[in-house]
């Protein structure tokens, strides 16, 4: 494939409540879009001066606009953010919470193909807007919502929480090992989003007494066996990156006396979908060795797209919405073998400091997860940590990382490998 | 870094004991001595405590004690934090108690929001004096993420470094160290502008008093709360205690700011405190249609139905923040020649000047006073009016023109860019609310 590099990006800070402060979402757009050009030193007249020469797009991902604030026609709003925007083309693209990564999927290929040279993509999601079980009948509609979510409170942690009771199933795992292991991941993620400015739970409190505490009155039980140390939290947040061609790259850097060679670029991905409902996903997987088997197939692609092994990851990013997805993630990414993920968390493999930290961010549980925006988040920090720009939560000589995407319950599966 | 494995409450029954022991129960993981004045009040600060943080598991770290377990619990433990109630001579009495049981590696600190530590240290011996600090948090500890850390002429520097240390990494609170002058820094600004607006409702009492203050400094102007719900909500007894503190012990040009209105003393007599007591500035009532806010009428020594105040302004500033345009927002401001624009301008420019009149006298760098109303206050940061005014210049001449002190920080600057610094780790944007 075509090289496509990434200039930079930024992304709001996920402790915010946009709803409390009054603002709506092209005040967030508007921030991001700011945030996100300063970061990568491009000004509104460099978007003009490209969109003359028809060489800029505009993408972006957001799920569930027209519930959480009433508003559709996304794609359109850059418009409202600065006239620089007049006349790029740019579209809104969905798929529950892979939407960021389609909006960049979209992007790269209209690169790839030559279409444009540069391409901002956001994601973007405003969720405080109404009240979390109100949300979560939103968040519903990622599922089979007839078959899965009609009438049924908070249907993602049940749906999740059937995951983790089909993994303790499938590998005939010790109930106790495998939720001691869950709440390890749960620490690792909290503990790491004490060191990202941006993450929703930077000043929370969590230790493994408290995670392993579920069904108690802090630690509410939400779905099966998983509490509330096992999910991710309703997120406001946004995040967005430039993209560009290598002609455009080879500009930019002469521009502004940068070297090449340190500007990362889009590896490999892979993108599978699986069968919509849970139950035939299950019953589609029941013969493979990998409970979440089009999951495993996307990290296989991307390897294979970009010619590296899980060897050559310095460290992940994962969909960790539910404690239980983030420990299937271990095996597809083929840390361990399937049934043994126990052995990277509890031997500290996936820990900040271990030989392959997932999440350094926090993942969706630390740092936030704003469902449009964790994509383009995710994508955002193998950016930085592939370009030394991850400050706090920067891993060590990191030159290859891998993020893996789902929407629905590991539905739409899109991985991406950025490296330098 | 300092290694504090226990620690004594004193005083765990308050608001501030329960949420300091919350948190150094949490991310201290250490085990506390809750002493308050009955084992009913200590074990029921445990639950406060535990639910501050929303985890059970602190639970089995927190030990309900009383005054009288005071000897135990202090000679085995790392830190003592005393947060009794806001008097001198109490606090300096329970001092004369800690001191007998303290040993020469006891860190004692003082929750006071302004009294002098240095007072406060004298009532121990010499050789403990060099172990007393001031750390004062805000409430509640597990959100305000400030503590405001205060040495005194006798307190070991290192010491001093080491606490800070801990309070920063192992607390993960932001610390700032302020000189030991009265309500340090935070309070000092905080309660000055409240004060000023509280006197600021008298002169406007025929327009509306509280409520039409309230409406023109609201949460578009930087803020959570507007001001003198903020006062309401601190009560107008400690309210007093504080700028009453100032008054009396601080040698400030703005003396008289912080004197209290009559018609709030007459409040405090009748008991109306905010809204601990259910009344004070504002009441809430259920009526027939449902909950209604009422206001204190100064003129009027009533309460009456609050206000909704409409200015073309406001209502321009408000739907231009809700589309996240600060700049243009307060261009507006600006742009607007009314009374209430000015009253507006006014109070923004001298919270900025106080502000930066306390660099160098309180604390150290403008970035601190930053820092200290973000985080002990959620008010928008003093620098950033600077750049949303149109820089240095632009802000000098307002000040000149609002008949406001020009402090030397700022007609000193020479840097370039904005100069508010702070932004890539506390975004200012968050506290610029469109209500």
């Amino acid at each position: 494939m075509k090289k496509i590099f990434i200039l930079g990006g930024e992304q709001t800070d996920f402790e915010r409540n946009w709803h409390k402060e009054g603002k709506n979402f092209l005040g967030m757009l508007r921030e991001v879009v700011e945030d996100t050009l300063a970061a990568t030193r491009l000004s509104f007249e460099d978007i003009a001066d490209l969109n003359r020469g028809n060489r800029v797009s505009a993408h972006i991902g957001n799920f569930d606009g027209e519930q959480y604030f009433n508003q559709g026609h996304l794609g359109s709003f850059f418009t409202e953010v600065d006239d620089a925007f007049f006349g790029v083309p740019a579209a809104r693209y969905e798929a529950a919470c892979a939407s960021g990564s389609v909006a960049l999927d979209a992007a790269i290929s209209k690169i790839s193909s030559g279409d444009y040279d540069v391409s901002l993509v956001v994601g973007l999601e405003l969720m405080k807007t109404v009240d979390s079980k109100v949300g979560g009948d939103f968040l519903g509609t990622a599922a089979f919502y007839e078959k899965e979510a009609k009438g049924v409170d908070f249907p993602f942690p049940k749906i999740f929480g059937r995951l983790a009771d089909e993994i303790v199933k499938k590998y005939s795992l010790n109930e106790a090992r495998f939720l001691d292991n869950l709440a390890e991941i749960s620490c690792i993620n909290f503990g790491n989003g004490k060191r990202n400015p941006k993450a929703q739970t930077r000043n929370w409190f969590m230790d493994k007494g408290q995670a392993c505490r579920r069904g108690t009155d802090s630690n509410t039980l939400v779905g099966g066996r998983l509490a509330i140390s096992d999910c991710s939290q309703i997120t406001d947040g946004a995040a967005g990156v430039v993209l560009c061609s290598e002609k455009f790259a080879l500009e930019y850097c002469r521009k502004r006396n940068l070297t090449m060679g340190r500007i990362p670029y889009v590896k490999g991905w892979g993108h599978r979908v699986a069968p919509v409902t849970f139950k035939r996903k299950i019953e589609e997987a029941v013969d493979s060795k990998y409970i979440l088997k089009w999951t495993r197939q996307a990290v296989i692609d991307a390897y294979e797209r970009a010619s590296l092994g899980v060897e050559n990851m310095d460290l992940f990013e994962t969909h960790d919405c539910f404690t239980s997805s983030e420990y299937a993630a271990i095996s597809s990414f083929g840390i361990t073998e399937p049934g043994e993920e126990f052995r990277a968390i509890e031997s500290g493999i996936i820990a900040f400091d271990g030989s392959k930290p997932v999440n350094p961010s926090g993942g969706l549980i630390g740092c936030g997860h704003p469902v449009g925006a964790s994509g383009v988040r995710m994508f955002l920090d193998l950016y930085k940590q592939t370009s030394g720009r991850a400050g706090c939560y920067q891993v060590e000589n990191a030159k290859n990382a891998l993020m893996l995407n789902i929407g629905g319950s590991a539905t739409t599966n899109y991985v991406f490998i950025v490296g330098i | 870094m300092k290694q504090i494995q226990t620690v004594t409450i004193v005083g765990s029954n308050g608001a501030m004991g329960s949420g300091v022991a919350g948190i150094a129960a949490a991310f201290g993981g250490a085990k506390i001595f809750m002493l308050a004045r009955t084992m009913e009040k200590a074990e029921e600060s445990i639950v406060t405590a535990v639910k501050s943080v929303r985890a059970d598991s602190i639970k089995a770290r927190m030990f309900a004690k009383t005054f009288d377990d005071l000897e135990d619990c202090v000679s085995r433990s790392d830190w003592v934090f005393e947060t009794i109630v806001e008097d001198l001579e109490l606090k300096l009495a329970i001092n004369r108690k800690i001191a007998k049981y303290c040993t020469g590696k006891t860190i004692i600190s003082t929750g006071t929001s302004g009294l002098s530590i240095k007072k406060l240290s004298e009532a121990f011996p010499p050789e403990l004096r060099k172990n007393y600090f001031g750390t004062h948090f805000y409430n509640p500890p597990y959100k305000m993420i400030l503590c405001e850390l205060i040495a005194s002429e006798y307190s070991d520097k290192e010491l001093c470094l080491e606490l800070k240390e801990y309070l920063k990494k192992t607390l993960l609170r932001e610390v700032v160290v302020t000189e030991d002058l009265p309500a340090f820094a935070g309070n000092r600004v905080g309660f000055q502008f409240m004060n000023e607006a509280l006197l600021r409702a008298q002169i406007e009492m025929k327009r509306g008093g509280i409520d039409y203050i309230d409406s023109l400094l609201g949460s578009f102007t930087g803020r959570a709360l507007p001001p003198l719900m903020t006062v309401d909500f601190v009560g107008l007894d400690i309210h007093k205690a504080i700028v009453n503190n100032v008054y009396e012990n601080a040698s400030d040009f703005l003396k008289e700011t912080f004197s209290m209105p009559r018609y709030v003393d007459e409040l405090i007599k009748g008991k109306r405190l905010g809204m601990k007591s259910g009344e004070g500035l504002y009441k809430k009532t259920i009526t027939a249609e449902g909950k209604k806010t009422f206001v204190y009428d100064i003129s009027a020594d009533d309460y009456r139905l609050t206000k909704t105040y409409d200015f073309d302004f406001v209502k321009h500033m408000k739907d231009l923040l809700r589309a996240a345009e600060y700049k243009k927002a307060y261009d507006v401001l600006l742009n607007s020649p009314g009374y209430e624009a000015s009253i507006i301008k006014h109070f923004i420019l001298r919270y900025v000047s106080y502000s930066l009149m306390m660099v160098g006298v309180v604390v150290e760098a403008k970035e601190d006073m930053d820092i200290v109303m973000m985080t002990g206050y959620n008010w928008a940061p003093p620098s950033v009016f600077v750049d949303l005014f149109g820089g240095k210049n632009k802000t000098i001449r307002l000040m000149e023109e609002y008949d406001v002190r020009v402090p030397d920080v700022l007609s000193e600057y020479c840097g370039s860019g904005n100069f508010y610094t702070l932004q890539n780790r506390f975004d200012y944007r968050r506290y610029f609310r469109s209500r």
